[in-house]
C-alpha cells in the first residue's frame, strides 16, 4: 500500500527530517495508520505536521524499549515543561495510545501535591469561582488542604515545590 | 520552526495552557485522589469536569489500592472517625523536616450517635463508634459495633452517607431434635453476625448482607449450628430473609471481599481453613474451591492470612508458616488449579524486625512478583517492592502507647452515592454539613510517618517468584 512493498514507512517530519520507520512501529500511530489506509494509491512520504525530528527520535526510543520489553525505563524526567507539552501534542496528533498514557502520567507527576495556585498558573486557567463559591469549594474539601500552607491567590507568584 | 525555549526562573509559566479537553481530562485521570480534590477548586470548567460520574467511575478504574488507617485503641477508648489515606508508592512521599511524612488528607466517618454534645462530660465513645465491615468499590460498610447490625453505607472521600433500615431481629430456634432449647442457659445459645457489603455487575445493584451463626451448645461443646441470612438491595427500604444450607461449621468468617457478584470470606473452622462464599445471583452460601493453597490443614494463625482483591483478581496472603509469606492469585476466577503463587518471600526481614508480628497486605502483583506493605506491632509500616526501592520502613510518630491501626484496603473513588443507590428513596447526608465540624479531642493530635531505614533487597532475604503467566522474564 504504502511506499513500496518492504516494511519501512518514510514520514516526513514538520522540520523536513524524512524518516523510514518499520511498518509497526507507523501501526502504534492511529492517524498515519489511517492516512496510509485511505490512499488509493501508494504514497511515497507521509507528512506528519507538528512533529518534529526530536519527538521522532524519541518516539523511536520509546518503540525500540518497548519491543524490548523495558517500556518502563523510558523516562521523560529530562524534559522541561515546555518540552514535555510539545511532545505530549505531538503524540496526542499521531493518535499513540501507550505513548499517550506515558505522557500524561508524566505531567500528572508534576503536578502532584501541588497547590491550587501552583496548578491554575501551570494550565493558564483563570479562577472564575465567586469567592463564596470558591470558599464553599474549598471548605467541602478542607482536609485535602489540611496542613498545607494557604496557597497564594492568583496575585501572588510564589512557586510551591 | 522550533519553539523558543522558555527561561527557567521563579515564577512560573502557563506551561500547559490552551490544552484541548481530551488531553487535560486523560492528565486528570491519572492524578491521585488528593492532588484531584485540589484541581477540583481551580476553575468551574475544571469541577464540572471531575464532578460527572462518568469522569468519576474511570477515574476508579484505573486507581491504584490504597489503605485507610483507622488509629484504634486497645482499652476503646476512642471513636475512632477519622482515617488517613495511606497510599502505597512510598517513592511518592514527601518527606518534609525532621524526616516526617505528613499522613494527609485526613477522612471522617459520621458518628453514630448524633445527639453528640461537645461538652457532655460522659461521652462514652462507644456510644458513637462504628465497626467497619468492609470497604467494596470505594464505599464503606458501617456497623454498630456490639449488635453488628449494618447501619451505614459511606463514602469517605466524598463524605456522603446513606443510613440503612435496621433487618429484623434474629429469633434462635427454640428447639432441636426435641430438646427445648430454652432450658438452656443463655450463655448456652450464642449469635454471632457476620455482615459484608458486595456489588453485583450484573443488576448494577449494592447488597448487604447479615450472617448470623447459631451456635447453640449444650455441655460446654458446640453441638449444632444454624444460620439465618438477611439480605439488603441499596436503595430499597427493607431486608429479606434468604434460606441458605449451612454447608459447613463455621468458627469465625473473616475477610469479607466482593469479586464477580459474589462474597467470599476465609472459613476458620474446627481444624480447616477454607473459602466461603455468597453468590448474589443464586444467593447460595456455599464452599468456593481453594485447592492447594490451605493443603496443609492446620489450624493457621488467624491474624497472619488474608483476603482480598486485586485488580478483580481474588488474592490470599498467607504468612503463617515461619518460613515465610505466600501469595496465591486466582487466574481464572473459580478454578481451584488456577490459585497460583505468585510470590514467596523466604525471608522476609533481617533480624531485627524478623520478630515482630504484623499484618501483610499486598499491594499490587505484576510479573516480577507483587508489592507488599506490612504493619507491624511495633507501629511501623514496611513497604516493599522488589526490583524497585526493595524495603523501606516509616515508623508512626504522634499516637500514645495503647494505639494501634486498623488497616482497610480501600481505592479512593469520587463516584456519588446519590449515583449509587437508585431510586429517591433514601436520603444521601454528607458529613460535612453535619458532623465535621465538632472537635473530638483524640483529634489533636497530629499523625505522622518518620522514615527509618530503606534495605537493600539482595542483602535482606532470598525471594521466589513464578510470575509465568504474568510475562514472567526474569529468573527468580
Amino acid at each position: 500500500m504504502a511506499s513500496s512493498s518492504s516494511n519501512l514507512i518514510s514520514l516526513k517530519t514538520s522540520d523536513g527530517t524524512v524518516f523510514k520507520v518499520e511498518r509497526a512501529l507507523a501501526k502504534t500511530m492511529k492517524t498515519v495508520q489511517a492516512i496510509i489506509e485511505e490512499a488509493d494509491a501508494n504514497i511515497y512520504m507521509i507528512p506528519i505536521h507538528n512533529v518534529f525530528s526530536h519527538h521522532m527520535d524519541m518516539i523511536i526510543d520509546y518503540y525500540k524499549l518497548s519491543v524490548a520489553g523495558k517500556s518502563k525505563e523510558f523516562s521523560v524526567e529530562k524534559l522541561d515543561n515546555d518540552e514535555l507539552k510539545d511532545f505530549l501534542l505531538a503524540v496526542h496528533y499521531l493518535n499513540m495510545e501507550d505513548l499517550f498514557e506515558v505522557l500524561t502520567q508524566a505531567v500528572a507527576d508534576r503536578l502532584e501535591k501541588k497547590s491550587v495556585g501552583y496548578v491554575r498558573k501551570y494550565f493558564g486557567i483563570e479562577n472564575d469561582f465567586t469567592p463564596e463559591e470558591y470558599a464553599a469549594i474549598r471548605k467541602k474539601n478542607d482536609w485535602a488542604f489540611k496542613g498545607d500552607d494557604i496557597e497564594p491567590e492568583e496575585d501572588e507568584e510564589k512557586q510551591e515545590e | 520552526m522550533l519553539p523558543m525555549k522558555r527561561e527557567k526562573d521563579d515564577s512560573i509559566y502557563p506551561y500547559f495552557d490552551n490544552l484541548p479537553e481530551p488531553l487535560t481530562t486523560q492528565i486528570l485521570l491519572q492524578l491521585p485522589i488528593n492532588t484531584l480534590l485540589i484541581c477540583r477548586c481551580v476553575c468551574t470548567n475544571w469541577k464540572m469536569l471531575i464532578s460527572e460520574p462518568r469522569f468519576a467511575k474511570l477515574h476508579f478504574q484505573q486507581s491504584p489500592t490504597c489503605f485507610m488507617i483507622r488509629p484504634c485503641d486497645v482499652n476503646d477508648s476512642l471513636v475512632s472517625r477519622t482515617m488517613y489515606l495511606l497510599e502505597c508508592d512510598p517513592q511518592k512521599f514527601q518527606i518534609g523536616c525532621n524526616n516526617h511524612v505528613k499522613l494527609a488528607p485526613i477522612f471522617k466517618l459520621p458518628l453514630r450517635d448524633t445527639k453528640f454534645k461537645n461538652k457532655k462530660r460522659d461521652n462514652n465513645p462507644l456510644h458513637y463508634k462504628f465497626l467497619i465491615a468492609n470497604s467494596c468499590n470505594g464505599l464503606l460498610c458501617l456497623c454498630h459495633p456490639y449488635k453488628g447490625n449494618p447501619s451505614v453505607i459511606c463514602n469517605p472521600i466524598t463524605g456522603e452517607f446513606i443510613r440503612l433500615p435496621k433487618p429484623t431481629t434474629v429469633t434462635p430456634p427454640s428447639s432441636y431434635k426435641g430438646i427445648d432449647l430454652f432450658r438452656l442457659s443463655p450463655s448456652s445459645l450464642r449469635i454471632e453476625p457476620i455482615v459484608a457489603f458486595g456489588f453485583q455487575p450484573k443488576t448494577n445493584e449494592y447488597k448487604v448482607i447479615k450472617l448470623c451463626v447459631i451456635n447453640v451448645r449444650r455441655h460446654m461443646n458446640p453441638s449444632f449450628q444454624r444460620l439465618t441470612l438477611q439480605i439488603h438491595t441499596l436503595g430499597t427500604p427493607s431486608w429479606r430473609n434468604v434460606e441458605v444450607d449451612h454447608p459447613i461449621f463455621i468458627s469465625s468468617l473473616t475477610h469479607a471481599t466482593s469479586v464477580n457478584g459474589t462474597l467470599h470470606w476465609i472459613r476458620f473452622g474446627r481444624w480447616q481453613v477454607s473459602i466461603l462464599c455468597f453468590n448474589f445471583e443464586s444467593e447460595r452460601l456455599q464452599s468456593f474451591p481453594s485447592a492447594h493453597v490451605f493443603e496443609k490443614n492446620e489450624i493457621l494463625d488467624k491474624g497472619r492470612i488474608s483476603m482480598g482483591e486485586l485488580r478483580g483478581f481474588l488474592y490470599i496472603c498467607d504468612a503463617s508458616s515461619p518460613h515465610g509469606i505466600t501469595m496465591w492469585i486466582m487466574k481464572n476466577y473459580g478454578i481451584g488449579e488456577s490459585w497460583t503463587k505468585v510470590y514467596n518471600i523466604d525471608t522476609f526481614l533481617s533480624n531485627d524486625l524478623s520478630s515482630h508480628i504484623g499484618s501483610y497486605w499486598p499491594v499490587k502483583h505484576f510479573e516480577e512478583g507483587a508489592a507488599l506493605l506490612s504493619y507491624h506491632s511495633s507501629n511501623c509500616f514496611i513497604f516493599y517492592e522488589p526490583g524497585k526501592y526493595g524495603f523501606k520502613v516509616f515508623r508512626i510518630h504522634g499516637i500514645h502507647q495503647s494505639k494501634y491501626f486498623q488497616l482497610i484496603p480501600h481505592i479512593p473513588s469520587l463516584i456519588s452515592l446519590k449515583d449509587v443507590v437508585k431510586g429517591d428513596n433514601v436520603e444521601v447526608l454528607n458529613i460535612h454539613s453535619r458532623c465535621a465540624k465538632l472537635e473530638l479531642c483524640e483529634e489533636n493530635e497530629v499523625v505522622s510517618l518518620v522514615q527509618e531505614f530503606v534495605c537493600d533487597l539482595a542483602s535482606t532475604c532470598s525471594l521466589s517468584s513464578y510470575g509465568k503467566e504474568f510475562g514472567d522474564e526474569h529468573a527468580s
